[in-house]
């Protein structure tokens, strides 16, 4: 326990601070306010991402992490109003003029439930690519089999690229879309719970795989799972009622967080 | 466990022998220059005593983020833990041979008594030995090297504390020029005989990585 002094002499929120000249940011956010119809959603959330770093957004439901994510690539247009800046690479991207699919195909999105096409692995992987006019047998075989390898599935489908995505199992699916994700060339990979549908064995080998990944990319994911991000993620941020409370280096947030309510909710006494 | 896991488990445990070598190599220089008079000697294993301590509180550090981050279970579990609880044995252990070569400083120009001091080198070198042992018993999880080193010390090293002490009780009865010494060569034995039980507690802990059992040897 404790005692009152101590309490109140912690902070209420806490960002972490990068050192602008040493850290290379991919991403950041300011002023962000999400509002769905009238109602704020989302505020108070100046962040932002390093480089070749995976961060974990944790958070209780309805704290706002997962409204957070799908702002980042705008997919949340046309479902809420976005007001404030989304900086991907130095440019705002939550701007009328900007192409939605540029933004897209640079900050791709794996979502909870393993959703694949119903069509074969390879025209999974290779869809966006062909829609985009390339058509080029070559090109396309060896996208596929560069990001299959990336997501660490290669080995398991290379014999089977042209059965049905549909009767891969959970584990596999999931990291089918991963590589359907990283055949467009991404620079960011956002992860909205990924491994919540997967067993412990499909979840380890789907955080190896964005170990390896997060070498050539950003990697912002959204996980219920608190050991998940205490294991997996460089930074974590702590999201509590539509707002970022706490921001810091993921070994700090799970030691000693700086507010009592991230403490609180890391250790498992909240509300 | 996944790879990181195991990667950072590697890292621990080589920080955990560095600091076991680095206590040997600190138990060996005390009993040596206590033996040789050589106060040089007795410094250096006195200002060394802040690696010793900066390294423990790293260790501690880590274990600590380790247990809080991956949440280990099992083996994993007794890694982190036998560390955690034998680095405290080693970091004492390190005092007490810093105390060792603060006495070495402590006797220079008082009256000596030869006799006494053959035992005590006798005792200080296999104080040495059996904490090497028992550093490389952890080393390799090797619970039965870890019970025979415990079982073949005992009983040797307290033989040796009395052969120090009652030679010493007796020279303070008939000389009081000799108390000052006389006192010195109880706090030695009796600091060489606290290295030699933290010795025992590492075996134990040997035991515990090993088998998961908790177990008081001696």
């Amino acid at each position: 326990m404790q005692n009152t002094t101590e309490l109140n002499n912690k902070p209420k929120r806490f960002i972490y601070d990068f050192n602008p000249e040493e850290t290379e940011i991919t991403m950041e956010t300011k002023n962000l306010e999400i509002y769905y119809g009238k109602s704020l959603a989302m505020q108070n959330a100046d962040l932002k991402f390093e480089k070749n770093t995976i961060t974990a957004l944790i958070g209780p439901s309805g704290s706002g992490k997962s409204t957070f994510l799908r702002s980042l690539n705008r997919m949340n247009d046309g479902i809420a109003t976005v007001k404030g800046e989304i900086l991907y690479q130095g440019v705002n991207i939550n701007q009328p003029k900007i192409d939605v699919y540029e933004v897209r195909r640079r900050i791709g999105m794996v979502f909870q439930r393993p959703n694949p096409f119903a069509k074969s692995i390879y025209d999974n992987v290779t869809f966006a690519l062909q829609r985009r006019g390339v058509h080029d047998k070559k090109t396309l075989d060896r996208v596929v089999e560069t990001t299959l390898k990336q997501a660490a599935v290669w080995d398991q489908v290379k014999d089977s690229l042209n059965k049905s995505a549909l009767s891969l199992s959970g584990g596999q699916a999931q990291r089918v879309c991963i590589a359907r994700a990283l055949a467009v060339q991404p620079d960011v990979l956002l992860l909205d719970e990924p491994a919540s549908a997967l067993d412990p064995v499909s979840t380890q080998q789907l955080e190896a795989t964005l170990r390896e990944l997060k070498k050539d990319y950003t990697i912002i994911i959204v996980t219920h799972n608190m050991q998940q991000a205490a294991r997996l993620s460089d930074y974590t941020v702590f999201f509590n009622m539509g707002e970022a409370i706490e921001y810091n280096k993921t070994r700090k947030v799970f030691t000693r967080p700086k507010v009592q309510m991230t403490d609180d909710y890391v250790s498992g006494n909240f509300g | 466990m996944g790879k990181v896991f195991d990667e950072e488990i590697i890292t621990l445990k080589a920080d955990f022998m560095k600091l076991g070598a680095l206590v040997g190599e600190a138990v060996n220089s005390a009993g040596q220059a206590f033996v040789d008079h050589d106060t040089e000697k007795a410094n250096a294993v006195i200002t060394n005593d802040h690696d010793i301590n900066h390294l423990q509180i790293h260790i501690e550090k880590r274990s600590f983020e380790m247990i809080a981050l991956y949440q280990p279970v099992t083996g994993d579990l007794r890694e982190v833990v036998g560390i955690l609880k034998a680095v405290t044995d080693l970091e004492r252990a390190g005092d007490h041979a810093r105390n060792v070569a603060r006495s070495v400083v402590e006797i220079k120009g008082k009256q000596r008594i030869a006799s006494v001091e053959e035992i005590i080198a006798t005792m200080a070198q296999e104080v040495s030995e059996q904490y090497d042992d028992s550093i490389e018993s952890y080393g390799d999880a090797d619970k039965d090297k870890a019970k025979k080193t415990a079982q073949l010390y005992d009983k040797k090293i307290d033989q040796l504390y009395n052969d120090i002490a009652s030679p010493s009780y007796q020279a303070m009865a008939k000389n009081p020029e000799i108390v000052s010494s006389a006192i010195i060569y109880l706090n030695v034995a009796k600091d060489l005989g606290r290295v030699s039980d933290y010795s025992t507690n590492i075996c134990e802990w040997t035991v515990y990585l090993a088998t998961g059992k908790i177990i008081e040897l001696n």
